[in-house]
């Protein structure tokens, strides 16, 4: 009986290591962590930290620099930049929750779904997410919010109906990969299948690779968004929004610069904030990382 | 006397190349309930490829197969009391373990799925059965060493009760101190369980040592079955037998 000592050789747990995982966080995720913790503590408490009314307008104070009554000066309408930049984090990170909301679940299904049912199913999966992929993304956006009308929710369909064949695609190419690994085929012995195979087994090593496109394909939302703002089609006008403010300020932008530079700054800082995002947590991830 | 495994005449292809001659050759078998069976031959000569016709995971066949009494049809994937009467334990065990489910995780499913609402206690056991700590079971594979995760495909495969037990090289990707553990533990098993064993190896000592009857294959031919004299006969001379080349 070799098979009772197994507490001295084969099965005892190595010491080294704990149970689940104490990993530490890398200075980038740390990075990407802290900005994105400062945007949402904007954004929940703007109402008490902007030093003034975001639409409160005083023409008699047009277009004044920075100065220390108004950190970013004041807009074309006399009002503070400040409160507005802050006051914009909002529809900006509500709009790209929505579009997450939208894309990932959507993409993932039809990405694993194609992948592990194989044959006429994956065509006509593939060949309908390689239509959406073809279409041009912004130019779409912009159609479909002239047919429904600018609104943050509409603007966040806009831009989900064609963020979604990204996620399906590389979904598809993993499960590829895993279709016919040993622990599938493991688990399909075990009487699992269907559903619970797909999002228990296929899933959690889609995920990870999701996570991360995810996070760094939101910094090029955020400027989309943005982009929509900009053109006007984005939230409607007196609200505090970051594409549309960089538009105001675009028409004074050598002579008042201040305007167009805060919002463009916020825009800069949440971009960068999702990509050292997605940067960290591609490293962290995996669970082989010590 | 009742067969576990009754084969004829048959033939098998790989699921992508339907006009490609078959990779394993109207092989006809029979192998006994509660032996332990024994498939030899150099790599590439389609053993594994049977056994994974056995394990109910290549439908690409013709002929006629009979498991445990019941008839298979080619295509048709193992349901109900038969899939969880055959197991099988892969060759590479880092492979055939899920990388980002925990030990607990991966022998937990299995257990629910055939009804049992507290597993904790089921969990434990399997592990003392395979010779593990249950501490383990809070750890991912890839914090195990090689025998261990094969001990964890053991106690997997076991999970459900099998009565045909299928090895693929179970013992190749290990190091040779912990080869005679795993195969000492399979036999205690098999004792214990009274459950029938084909075994796959390309090693004639592991075959040898551990089984009753055996075949050797090659080239996509099975050739008949070998006592344990003719077998050991066999393998002293592998040149004339199983064709090295």
């Amino acid at each position: 009986m070799t098979d009772s000592s197994y507490s001295l050789a084969d099965g005892a747990p190595p010491p080294a290591w704990r149970a689940g995982r104490p990993r530490r966080l890398t200075p980038v995720l740390w990075l990407g962590v802290a900005i994105l913790a400062l945007l949402l503590a904007v954004a929940l408490f703007a109402p008490w930290l902007a030093p003034s009314d975001p639409d409160g307008q005083q023409l008699t104070l047009r277009l004044l620099p920075p100065s220390s009554a108004h950190p970013f000066g004041t807009d074309g309408l006399g009002r503070d930049v400040l409160s507005r930049v802050l006051f914009g984090t909002r529809p900006t990170l509500l709009l790209i929750s929505l579009v997450l909301l939208l894309t990932v679940p959507v993409g993932l299904t039809v990405g694993i779904a194609a992948g592990m049912a194989g044959g006429w199913i994956e065509t006509i999966l593939m060949r309908l997410t390689d239509m959406v992929l073809a279409l041009p993304k912004l130019v779409l956006a912009l159609a479909i919010i002239a047919v429904l009308g600018p609104g943050l929710l509409k603007g966040a369909l806009a831009l989900a109906l064609t963020a979604w064949p990204v996620y399906a695609r590389q979904a598809r190419a993993e499960t590829l990969v895993l279709r016919h690994s040993d622990y599938l085929a493991a688990a399909r012995m075990q009487g699992i299948h269907g559903v619970r195979l797909c999002f228990g087994h296929v899933l959690p090593m889609c995920l990870p690779t999701t996570v991360v496109r995810a996070t760094l394909d939101l910094g090029g939302m955020i400027l989309a968004a943005a982009g929509l703002g900009f053109l006007g089609l984005g939230v409607p006008p007196p609200t505090a929004e970051w594409g549309s403010m960089v538009a105001d300020g675009s028409a004074v932008i050598f002579d008042q610069w201040w305007v167009a530079m805060a919002p463009g700054g916020a825009i800069l800082l949440a971009s960068l904030a999702f990509n050292l995002l997605g940067d960290g947590l591609r490293d962290w991830l995996d669970p082989r990382h010590e | 006397m009742t067969l576990a495994v009754s084969m004829r005449d048959v033939s098998i292809r790989h699921a992508a190349a339907r006009n490609v001659t078959p990779s394993v050759r109207e092989a006809t078998l029979a192998i006994r309930q509660g032996e332990i069976f024994g498939l030899v031959g150099p790599s590439g000569c389609g053993k594994s490829t049977l056994l994974r016709v056995l394990a109910g995971l290549n439908g690409y066949w013709d002929g006629a197969i009979e498991l445990l009494s019941q008839p298979l049809s080619p295509g048709v994937p193992l349901t109900g009391a038969l899939r969880h009467a055959v197991q099988m334990v892969f060759q590479d065990p880092y492979a055939s373990l899920h990388p980002r489910h925990t030990i607990g995780r991966a022998l937990d499913e299995p257990l629910r799925l055939m009804g049992e609402r507290d597993t904790a206690s089921g969990l434990d056991e399997v592990m003392r059965l395979v010779g593990l700590d249950p501490r383990l079971l809070a750890h991912y594979p890839h914090q195990l060493s090689g025998g261990q995760r094969q001990r964890v495909a053991i106690a997997r495969a076991l999970l459900t009760r099998p009565r045909l037990l299928l090895l693929d090289e179970p013992t190749s990707a290990l190091d040779k101190s912990v080869q005679a553990g795993i195969l000492n533990l399979l036999n205690r098993l098999r004792a214990q369980f009274g459950m029938t064993l084909v075994l796959v190896s390309h090693d004639a000592d592991v075959i040898a040592h551990l089984c009753d009857r055996a075949a050797l294959m090659r080239a996509g031919r099975l050739g008949p079955a070998l006592d344990r004299e003719a077998l050991v006969r066999a393998l002293t001379n592998p040149e004339r037998e199983t064709g090295n080349e």
